[in-house]
């Protein structure tokens, strides 16, 4: 079914860079006795490709400072990037201005990490939510806004009485029902999750990722979904992408990156995770060494090499391709390229 | 080295069909109170708990269950407005919660250490690290500036970092994130406490590195026989590494017993609810089985049992009377009406 | 009518109210400010004398003491100066007159740096390094300094005469356009505080325009450290006000302020006649510590590590 649904998203070698380095004055180096203007760069997005297919939900992986929330800003045009190409319906949509963009800022929409920070304070529920449908279209009479909005709330599980509280007299998981209607109300078909449920309690998470995959199935949506807890993702999605420092190491249907990683950092990821009732003692964990490299100066190569326990001579000098597994399926690692992993 | 206290040893089989050979940490009907603007509340309404010697209790619940001021209390860090209001807490024979500051003090960070959440709590971000170690030995034992510099190089050895010569001379700042919990361990070994309390200690680190950090602390408090109260909201990580656990909902512990059996047989509804909530319990449907609503705010607990507005068996003796703890033949006490003897 | 009443329980049920409350000193400084502010902004019925209309006043009655005094006079309770004026009713007009001057600049302040600060801030690069040298620059002279400067530029192009007529306006001009940097700069740290927010970035997903995000979004949540130093440039308005007037280059004599009044009874204060020095002296100083003292509680409420145990 996935294989042959249409692809709503390209990405395309996608680059984004932070220069951290400040105003001219502050990136000046004397370096042998010379003058010279030094620029630090944090390398948060290394030519990532990937397509996303109507109706599924796609997860992004990986550990603090890998890339993912950069790489769904990257792709939202919240950051513009600074290299590739990111297609919305075989549209170009990396290189609109704001106002061309507003089309796509209906049908594509974002729900965030953090309950309290993402609501602004000073606005009541009604105008958080009455705000993006009165932007995005005029026309719409007072009281057709407020239908609308109080039937998008009624679907994330708000009573409409309540729109005229103030954020700060919700709980977390209120609140990120809150931010989910938010997203609901202009109708969108594109969703990103930034780690839309690691701030909430095991209680509230389970409530959450329900009200997220029912709006799913009765809108239709489709989920660009970025954690880091993987047996969320597990349950979740349809297909993983697992990042490391930047780059995209595997790329593949749930249920195979689960059972078969093929990628040596996914194997490592995968058993590090905490199972329930799998008791004490010596488990089969895959132990890393080193520690994780700064994406100040990412390693030559694969950048996975420095901790990988099976690289090589190549994979320190080159960068792994992705190579297609099958249609759905993609890893970046010369070992399964030369096929000795 | 230094006169250590011995624990005292106390040799009685319980009545309640669990054998205690020596005591470490006894906690009875502890109550924490605050008292703010808006009248009193309880925070930690009656919790009772024990621990052996050696033995690794797991602490489990949600935020605002009063699992962390459970934790706090024990070592008496419950800041303004809050105070013990009854109960009594023996460690090694004495009550802790009848200390002075001063008295308390010498035990704190000697026979007890805490390692929190944020491993900033404990570093001093413009001290290195060998400073704030050798002076936390001098604190505590009679030894000199030289001893106390080989019992901190002995001590990051034992946290499995290596070059511990050159990390002293390192500030907290240079170090990542799963480094620097590390060297909060190492200090709080320092004086070879008798119990570990932790904090959440991996709340903020990523799989990989909570994976290592669980393990380290396992093996050092295995190996070394020391006991540890683990507080955290992750039931698999509690599974992992602990052999009792108690679950905590509104300020008490509404389940305990053995690690095992209360992951495989849950008995409480809580407990069994917020199992069923995990994605990795599976069965084999798409719907997480969530909790409904959110825990009741301690200033307006509901009367009877406190988790009966979301219990799904609630009947009417639960909405006017508290369930008692009772314990079971397996070694599980539950404070549920519905449970059978 | 249902949203007013959930206003005001809000308003009645709020930890400003009650932190307000339970602290004395603020009650008392606003009680006083209060009433300095009411008694001089209803001066024409408060005031016995019409100081500004000089057919009332009495040449001969100039330089009489207080009325407990051996010379002093039922008529002027706290004596007259050397025009004959009364020395009450000319505080209180003076009073609204720098209460007028103080309030008028820090708008402009205000006004000056909440669009500067917030356009620094959230926009960034060069235009946030040009204006904030700007405000460096200007913020390495003495307020005061510039405030003479751009005075005497003033009476040199308007001439005097134009100045005088509008003193109180011009007044308010040269302070606002002294004292905007600290204002630019208090807005621009806390709209790069706001700025990293989530809410922003959710306003910057439904697609609003910038300036829509600045104004309505981020504005209001960065306004609570302006309202904090509100209250200390007023006094230090009416402050810059008087220490101008007692320089010759403020309020001209014919038009009372605070600072001109001490002026005017400055020359006389060796020949016997304090009182028209002290008098509006100590309202100077009652004014500017009350207002100080609500600043200062109303910073000590805002900073949340103070008051979150309560």
């Amino acid at each position: 079914m996935l294989a042959d649904a249409p692809v709503l998203l390209q990405c395309r070698e996608v680059v984004k860079h932070f220069d951290i380095s400040g105003g001219f004055l502050d990136q000046l180096r004397f370096q042998a006795g010379r003058p010279r203007r030094v620029r630090t760069l944090v390398r948060a997005v290394n030519g990532v490709s990937f397509d996303v297919r109507q109706g599924e939900t796609l997860s992004v992986v990986g550990e603090s400072g890998c890339g993912k929330s950069t790489l769904a800003r990257t792709i939202l045009n919240l950051y513009p990037a600074d290299g590739g190409e990111i297609r919305y319906r075989n549209q170009r949509i990396d290189n609109l201005s704001p106002k061309a963009m507003l089309p796509y800022r209906v049908k594509m929409q974002m729900v965030f990490q953090d309950p309290y920070a993402s609501l602004n304070p000073r606005m009541t529920v009604s105008r958080i939510l009455e705000e993006p449908v009165c932007y995005h279209h005029p026309g719409l009479s007072r009281a057709e806004v407020r239908e609308r909005v109080a039937q998008v709330m009624c679907q994330v599980g708000m009573d409409p009485t309540w729109a005229d509280n103030f954020p700060h007299e919700f709980s977390g998981g209120q609140r990120q029902r809150i931010s989910i209607a938010r997203a609901l109300v202009v109708d969108p078909e594109f969703i990103v999750a930034d780690e839309p449920i690691s701030a909430l309690d095991v209680s509230i998470q389970a409530q959450i990722l329900n009200l997220l995959m029912d709006a799913q199935e009765t809108r239709n949506l489709t989920y660009l979904f970025i954690s880091h807890d993987l047996s969320v993702v597990e349950h979740i999605s349809d297909r993983v992408a697992v990042m490391y420092l930047g780059s995209l190491c595997e790329l593949a249907p749930v249920e195979q990156l689960f059972a078969a990683p093929r990628h040596p950092y996914t194997r490592a990821l995968l058993s590090a995770i905490p199972r329930l009732g799998a008791g004490p003692g010596p488990k089969d964990r895959i132990r890393l060494s080193g520690e994780l490299p700064s994406p100040l100066h990412l390693p030559s190569g694969c950048v996975f090499h420095g901790r990988c326990p099976h690289a090589r001579a190549r994979c320190r000098q080159e960068i792994p391709k992705p190579v297609q597994l099958s249609a759905t399926a993609q890893v970046s690692c010369l070992g399964v390229e030369e096929g000795w992993l | 080295m230094t006169r250590l206290e011995q624990p005292i040893a106390v040799c009685r089989t319980c009545c309640e069909g669990y054998e205690f050979v020596n005591r470490l940490l006894d906690v009875n009907n502890l109550e924490v109170t605050f008292a703010k603007r808006a009248g009193k509340f309880q925070a930690v309404r009656g919790v009772s708990f024990s621990l052996d010697k050696g033995e690794h209790l797991g602490l489990v619940g949600e935020s605002g269950a009063g699992k962390s001021i459970t934790g706090f209390s024990i070592i008496n860090l419950i800041s303004k407005p809050g105070y013990i209001s009854k109960g009594n807490i023996l460690f090694e024979g004495r009550d802790l919660a009848k200390l002075s500051l001063e008295e308390m003090r010498r035990i704190r960070g000697d026979r007890i250490a805490m390692i929190f959440q944020d491993p900033m709590m404990t570093l001093n971000p413009v001290l290195t690290i060998g400073t704030q170690m050798i002076e936390t030995v001098l604190a505590h034992r009679r030894v000199s500036r030289a001893e106390a510099r080989d019992i901190s190089v002995e001590r990051i050895n034992r946290v499995r970092i290596s070059s511990p010569e050159r990390r002293l001379k390192q500030y907290p700042h240079e170090f990542s994130g799963g480094m620097r919990q590390r060297i909060v361990i190492a200090i709080s070994l320092l004086t070879d406490p008798a119990l570990i309390i932790a904090d959440e200690p991996t709340t903020a680190l990523d799989v990989t590195i909570q994976a290592e950090i669980m393990e380290l602390l396992l093996d050092l408090c295995t190996s070394r026989q020391m006991g540890l109260v683990l507080i955290t909201h992750d039931l698999a990580v509690v599974s992992q590494i602990t052999q009792r656990i108690a679950v905590m909902y509104a300020g008490l512990i509404v389940e305990t017993g053995p690690t095992a059996e209360v992951i495989a047989t849950p008995r409480h509804p809580y407990t069994r609810g917020l199992i069923n909530a995990l994605p990795q319990t599976r069965h084999g449907e798409k719907r997480l089985r969530q909790i409904p609503g959110v825990m009741p705010g301690l200033r307006n607990l509901p009367a009877g049992c406190a988790f009966h507005p979301r219990c799904e068996q609630c009947r009417d003796i639960c909405i006017t009377t508290q369930p008692e703890r009772r314990t079971l033949a397996c070694g599980v006490q539950v404070a549920c009406h519905l449970v059978e003897e | 009518m249902n949203i007013l009443a959930m206003n005001w329980r809000r308003f009645r049920e709020s930890q400003a109210l009650y932190a307000f409350l339970r602290d004395p000193v603020a009650i008392g400084s606003f009680t006083i400010l209060v009433v300095l502010t009411l008694v001089s902004f209803l001066a024409p019925w408060t005031a016995q004398h019409n100081v500004y209309d000089t057919a009332t006043l009495e040449l001969l009655d100039a330089h009489t003491p207080p009325a407990w005094l051996d010379q002093g006079l039922e008529r002027y309770p706290l004596g007259t100066d050397d025009q004959g004026r009364d020395l009450f009713s000319s505080i209180i007009f003076g009073m609204r007159t720098s209460l007028l001057i103080g309030l008028g600049a820090v708008a402009l302040q205000a006004f000056l740096g909440i669009c500067i600060g917030l356009i620094s801030g959230y926009t960034g690069g060069r235009l946030d390094t040009l204006l904030m040298r700007v405000a460096d620059v200007q913020l390495s002279f003495s307020t005061l300094m510039v405030a003479i400067f751009i005075s005497a530029i003033f009476e040199a192009v308007l001439g005097v005469g134009f100045f005088e007529r509008y003193a109180v306006l011009l007044l308010v001009v040269i302070i606002g356009l002294a004292e905007w940097p600290q204002y630019a700069r208090t807005v621009r740290a806390s709209v790069l505080a706001e700025k990293k927010k989530e809410y922003v970035e959710a306003a910057r997903v439904i697609g609003l325009p910038a300036s829509r995000i600045m104004w309505r979004q981020i504005l209001p949540n960065a306004l609570s450290p302006v309202l904090v130093i509100s209250t200390v440039q007023v006094a230090n308005a009416i402050m810059s006000e008087a220490a101008l007037s007692f320089l010759g280059l403020g309020m001209p004599v014919t038009q009372p302020s605070l600072g001109s009044l001490i002026k005017s009874g400055f020359t006389y204060i060796f020949s016997g006649s304090w009182w028209i020095t002290l008098f509006p002296g100590i309202t100077l100083v009652t004014l500017i510590l009350v207002i100080n003292l609500l600043g200062d509680w109303l910073r000590d409420y805002l900073n949340p590590k103070l008051y979150k145990h309560m």
